[in-house]
C-alpha cells in the first residue's frame, strides 16, 4: 500500500546552507571515499561544475552535522568547519574596481576578506557552542577582551568599546564578535560607496586587518580554549570563483603560508577560479601548496559511480517525501521502445558467431542495439526524432555528471505530472513527460531561439562583423552543430564504434579554436579531460560534448562512448558552414572524412 | 511622484520648454521615438548616452540624434563591459547640470540598459535628491517581434552578475540572503540568477498589468518552471508600468525579511527598474544587482509604441514607503 505522499516536490532545489543538520544527514550521499582529501587537514581546491554537490559536501563538514553524526561535543570534533559562502556580489562589489592599480587594493581587500571570514567563524561558533560552564564562559569572555578586542584595536579599530556585561551568555559574546566584524566589514562598504562616482581615491581611516596578523592568531587563541576543537579550522570557501582577482590572489597567499595545521583552506570552484598566483606573484601549485580534487574527472571516468550516486540521492529524496518507489520505478522507460531494443539485441546476439565484432555477444548488444534502433526510426526530421529519452538510467546519462541537472529536470517533470494527474499522490513520472522535459531542456541549451537566429546567415553575419564576443558565440554554436551532427551520423552508421561523444585534436589548435573550446567548457557544453596523443608521446585535450544535448542531436546518451581524432583544419572548414559540412559527411561517411589523408570536408 | 500616460503626439506640448534633456541611443528604434518629438532648441542642453562598445549595432541612431539636436547636444559614452567607465561618464556628463535643482532634468529612460539607468538615477539622487526630474518612457507595442508568447525573448543566458555601481547595499556577512527578482521575459535567466546566489529567501515578482493574470504580462510565461525548481520561492506581483505602486510592492518585500541581506535584481520594465532604484536609494541596506546577458535579441527587440509614460519625481521622501 502506498504511503500518502508529501505535497512538496521531492526534487526542488534546497540550498545546502539552509538545510538543518538532520536534513543534511538524511540527504547526503557519502562521497568522501573519492574525495577523501577534503576532510583531511591541508589546503584543498575542489573543482566541479555548478550543481555537482560541492556545497552539500561543505555543509556536511559543518560542526552541527559532524556533532550529530559522531554523537560528540563540539570540543571533541577533529576540526571546526566554517562555511564561508561567497556570493556573486559580495564580498566582490563593483566599487572595489576603483582600487585596482593602487596600494589600497590589496590592503583593503584583505581586510574586507578577513572580516568576512572572521564574522563567519563567530557565527558558526555561536550556532554550535551549546551550554558552557561558568569557567568556560569566563575563558570566552577573556578571549573576547584580550584576544579579539585587543587585536582589532591594534589593527586600527580604536572605536571598539567593550559593552558586554560580565554576565553575558556565551552566545551573546560570540554574536557580539560577529557583529563587530559585520560593522568593520561595512565600514569598508561605506568607504567604497563614496567612491561610486569618484575616480580619485579618498583617505581611508578605518581598521586594516590581515590573515597573519589577525585571523591566524585569533584562530590559534580560539583553539586553545577548552571547549573548541583543537584540530584545525577548515575554512570552507564555497564558490571561490566569485571572488575578484585580487581577492583570489589574497586567498592564494593565505594558502601559500603553510598554516594548514591551524587553518586549512578548502576552496570550491565551478572551474572559473580567477588566478593561481599570490599577491607576490608566486604561483601556488598542487600538490606542493594544496591538494586538487576534480569532481568532473571522477564522474566522467569512473564507470558506474555517478549512476550509483544519483540513484542513492534520488532514493533518499523519494524516501524523505514518503514515496515508496525505487528511482527506476519512479522514472520508468518507454516499455515498447525497450522491448524493441531488447528484440534487436537478441538478434545481434544470435548473429554474433557469424557477424560479431566484439569479444563477447553482450559487447555487441551494448554497442549496437540502441544505435540500430535509433537508426531505424524514421521521424519527420531525421532518424531518431521519435526516440524516447525516458527511463532513470537515460535521465542520469543525459544529466552529464551534474546532479543538479538531473534534479532540475526531475523537478519540472514532477510538477508537470502533478498538473496532468491533478493529484499530489505521484508514484511515477510517465515516460512522455520525462522525454518532453529533456527535449525542451536540450533545445533551450542549444540556445533556443538563438539557434534559429544563428541559422539565418545574414543575422549571423551582422554578429560576426559587429561584435567580437558574439562572433565567438556564433562559431561556438556552429561547432556544436557540427560535432552534434557528426556524432549523429556516426551513431546511425555501420561503423564498429558508433557511440561517439568526444573529440580530440590531433594537432596544435590555433588560438581561436582554443578559445572556442574554452568558451564551450565555460558554458558547460563540453567537459575537458585528456587522453594520450596519437603518437604516444604525450597527452592531448579531449572535449566531451555534454550529454544534455543528446536529445537535440538524437544521440544515444547511455554508457561510455568513443572519441574521434580530428585536425584543426578540418574543424575550421566545418565551422564556416556546418550544414554544408554535414551534408558532405553524410554522403562520404564520418570515417572517410576523419581518417588521416582522406577527403576534406568540402571536396 | 506623479504618473501620467500621454500619446506620443502630445509629449512635446506636455514637456514644454527649458531644462536639460538626457536620452540614450541604442539598437532599438525606440531610442528615437521620444527625442525626435522635441525641436532641437527646446532644451538648454541635451546629453546623448551611447554604449561605445557596441555602437556599431545601433544602426546609426546615435548619429540621427546628434544631427537632430546639433550643437545643443553632447555625448556621454558608456560601456556595458566597464561599469566604472559608465559611471564616470554619466557623472561627468550630468552631475554639473543636475546640481542646480531649479533647472528641470528630463530623461528618456526607454532604451538605457537597466544598469546604466540605475547609475543615472543614483547620480540624480546624489546631486539633487531626484527633485525636479521628469522621466519619459516609450512603451513598446511588442517585444521580441513576431514570436509567440512562449517563445518571446530579449536576451539569453547570464554572464557576469555584478552589483550596480552606487548601490552596493549594506551587506552583513553574518546574515542570510533574501533575493528579490523582478522577473523579465526569460524564465531561464531567473533560474540562472537564483542558482548563482543560492539565497535563503527568494521573492519572485511578476509584472501584472491588470487585476487578473494575463499572457500579456511580462514574465508570466514559464513561471511554473521557476516555481517547480525553487518551490520555496514566494511570489508577488507588481505593476510594470506604475513605478509608484511598484516601489511600494518592492519595499514591502524588502521589509518582509528584517535582519536579512537584501539584493534586488530588476529584470522587468525600465519603469519597474526605476521603482527598484528608488527603494535602494531610500534604503541603504538594499543592494541592486545586474545580470549581464550572454546574447541580446538585437534584431527583433521591440516595436516602438504610441504611448508615453511620464513620471515626475519631486524628491522622494521616505514617508511614502
Amino acid at each position: 500500500m502506498e504511503k500518502a505522499t508529501d505535497s512538496r516536490n521531492p526534487f526542488a532545489v534546497r540550498t545546502p546552507e539552509d538545510l538543518s543538520a538532520n536534513e543534511t544527514l538524511g540527504l547526503f550521499v557519502d562521497v568522501f571515499t573519492d574525495f577523501f582529501k577534503i576532510r583531511e587537514p591541508g589546503h584543498t581546491i575542489l573543482n566541479g561544475a555548478r550543481g555537482t554537490g560541492k556545497s552539500m559536501m561543505f555543509r556536511y563538514l559543518q560542526p552541527d552535522c559532524q556533532r550529530m553524526l559522531r554523537h560528540a561535543a563540539l570540543s571533541q570534533l577533529p576540526y571546526l568547519g566554517v562555511l564561508v559562502s561567497v556570493k556573486n556580489t559580495y564580498p566582490n562589489i563593483t566599487e572595489l574596481q576603483r582600487l585596482v592599480d593602487s596600494y589600497a587594493n590589496a590592503l583593503l581587500n584583505e581586510h574586507f576578506l578577513a572580516m568576512f571570514v572572521a564574522c563567519r567563524l563567530f557565527v558558526t561558533l555561536a550556532q554550535n557552542i551549546g551550554h558552557l560552564s561558568a569557567m568556560e564562559r569566563r575563558e570566552l569572555l577573556t578571549f573576547y577582551r584580550r584576544g579579539f578586542l585587543g587585536r582589532l584595536r591594534r589593527a586600527g579599530a580604536t572605536n571598539l568599546r567593550d559593552g558586554l556585561p560580565e554576565r553575558a551568555s556565551s552566545v551573546d559574546i560570540l554574536k557580539t564578535m560577529a557583529t563587530c566584524c559585520d560593522e568593520l566589514y561595512n565600514d569598508v562598504v561605506v568607504y567604497l560607496k563614496n567612491l561610486s562616482f569618484q575616480a580619485k581615491l579618498l583617505p581611508y581611516t578605518g581598521a586594516l586587518c590581515g590573515y597573519l596578523d589577525l585571523l591566524v592568531p585569533l584562530v590559534e587563541d580560539l583553539r586553545s580554549l577548552s571547549f573548541i576543537p583543537h584540530g584545525p579550522v577548515y575554512l570552507l570557501v564555497d564558490d571561490g570563483d566569485y571572488l575578484n582577482e585580487i581577492q583570489t590572489r589574497i586567498l592564494n597567499s593565505w594558502i601559500s603560508t603553510r598554516t594548514s595545521a591551524s587553518i586549512s583552506i578548502k576552496v570550491s570552484t565551478a572551474l572559473n577560479y580567477k588566478s593561481f598566483y599570490t599577491l607576490s606573484r608566486q604561483r601556488i601549485d598542487s600538490p606542493h601548496d594544496y591538494s586538487e580534487v576534480n569532481m568532473n574527472d571522477i564522474y566522467t571516468s569512473s564507470k558506474g559511480k555517478y549512476l550509483g550516486r544519483v540513484e542513492e540521492i534520488v532514493r533518499k529524496r523519494l524516501e524523505l517525501s514518503g514515496i515508496e518507489r525505487t528511482p527506476r520505478d519512479f522514472f520508468p522507460p518507454d516499455e515498447a521502445q525497450e522491448d524493441e531494443i531488447n528484440r534487436i539485441g537478441a538478434e545481434i546476439k544470435a548473429a554474433w558467431k557469424s557477424e560479431g565484432r566484439g569479444h563477447r555477444p553482450s559487447d555487441d548488444v551494448v554497442r549496437y542495439a540502441r544505435p540500430k534502433y535509433i537508426a531505424g526510426l524514421k521521424g519527420t526530421r531525421k532518424a531518431g526524432s521519435s526516440y524516447s529519452y525516458a527511463g532513470f538510467e537515460q535521465l542520469v546519462h543525459v544529466s552529464s555528471g551534474v546532479v543538479r541537472f538531473f534534479l532540475d529536470a526531475a523537478a519540472l517533470m514532477y510538477s508537470e505530472e502533478v498538473a496532468r494527474s491533478q493529484t499530489n499522490h505521484i508514484i511515477a513520472i510517465r515516460p512522455t513527460i520525462q522525454d518532453q522535459v529533456l527535449r525542451q531542456q536540450s533545445e533551450e541549451l542549444m540556445f533556443g531561439e538563438l539557434d534559429k537566429m544563428f541559422s539565418d546567415q545574414s543575422a549571423a553575419g551582422s554578429f560576426a562583423a559587429g561584435h567580437g564576443s558574439d562572433d565567438l558565440k556564433w562559431k561556438l554554436h556552429n561547432l556544436l552543430k557540427l560535432l552534434g551532427g557528426i556524432f549523429h551520423q556516426k551513431l546511425i552508421s555501420n561503423d564498429s564504434e558508433r557511440r561517439v561523444f568526444s573529440v580530440a585534436l590531433s594537432d596544435e589548435p590555433d588560438s581561436e579554436l582554443r578559445s572556442l573550446f574554452r568558451l564551450g567548457v565555460r558554458f558547460g557544453y563540453f567537459q575537458e579531460t585528456t587522453i594520450g596523443n596519437k603518437d604516444g608521446t604525450g597527452r592531448t585535450p579531449l572535449y566531451v560534448l555534454t550529454r544534455r544535448l543528446a536529445p537535440y542531436f538524437f544521440l544515444d546518451p547511455t554508457g561510455f562512448a568513443g572519441y574521434l581524432f580530428v585536425t584543426s583544419d578540418k574543424l575550421r572548414e566545418g565551422l564556416a558552414n556546418p550544414d554544408q559540412a554535414l551534408r558532405r559527411i553524410k554522403k562520404a561517411g564520418v570515417g572517410k572524412v576523419f581518417d588521416e589523408g582522406q577527403l576534406h570536408l568540402f571536396e | 511622484m506623479l504618473l501620467r500616460r500621454v500619446g506620443i503626439e502630445n509629449i512635446a506640448n506636455l514637456v514644454g520648454h527649458g531644462g536639460h534633456f538626457v536620452c540614450s541611443a541604442s539598437f532599438e528604434k525606440r531610442s528615437l521615438t521620444i527625442p525626435l518629438q522635441f525641436a532641437a532648441d527646446v532644451f538648454d542642453s541635451v546629453v546623448i548616452c551611447e554604449n561605445i562598445n557596441h555602437a556599431e549595432l545601433h544602426q546609426g541612431h546615435g548619429a540621427t540624434l546628434r544631427d537632430h539636436f546639433g550643437a545643443n547636444c553632447r555625448m556621454a559614452w558608456l560601456n556595458t563591459d566597464n561599469p566604472l567607465e559608465t559611471g564616470d561618464s554619466l557623472f561627468g556628463g550630468i552631475a554639473d547640470l543636475a546640481r542646480d535643482s531649479s533647472q528641470r532634468i528630463v530623461v528618456d529612460i526607454s532604451t538605457f540598459t537597466h544598469e546604466s539607468l540605475l547609475m543615472l538615477l543614483r547620480v540624480l539622487y546624489i546631486t539633487r535628491q531626484c527633485v525636479n526630474v521628469t522621466l519619459l518612457y516609450s512603451k513598446a507595442t511588442e517585444y521580441s517581434i513576431g514570436d509567440r508568447p512562449e517563445n518571446k525573448w530579449l536576451s539569453k543566458g547570464v554572464g557576469e552578475i555584478r552589483s550596480v555601481l552606487g548601490f552596493p547595499g549594506r551587506v552583513y556577512p553574518s546574515r542570510a540572503l533574501h533575493l528579490i527578482v523582478l522577473v523579465g521575459l526569460e524564465y531561464q535567466r531567473t533560474i540562472d540568477i537564483v542558482g548563482r546566489y543560492e539565497p535563503t529567501e527568494i521573492s519572485l515578482g511578476y509584472g501584472r498589468t491588470g487585476d487578473l493574470p494575463s499572457t500579456d504580462d511580462i514574465g508570466h510565461h514559464g513561471f511554473w518552471k521557476v516555481h517547480a525548481i525553487y518551490e520555496g520561492a514566494r511570489e508577488f506581483t507588481f505593476s510594470p508600468l506604475d513605478p509608484i505602486a511598484a516601489r511600494r510592492k518592492i519595499s514591502d518585500q524588502v521589509k518582509r525579511t528584517d535582519g536579512y541581506n537584501v539584493i534586488v535584481a530588476p529584470m522587468n520594465t525600465k519603469l519597474s527598474t526605476i521603482a527598484a532604484g528608488l527603494v535602494a536609494c531610500e534604503n541603504d541596506n538594499v543592494q541592486l544587482c545586474y545580470a549581464k546577458a550572454l546574447v541580446y535579441n538585437y534584431h527583433n527587440y521591440s516595436r516602438p509604441g504610441e504611448e508615453v509614460f511620464v513620471v515626475e519625481l519631486e524628491g522622494e521622501d521616505r514617508d511614502n514607503l
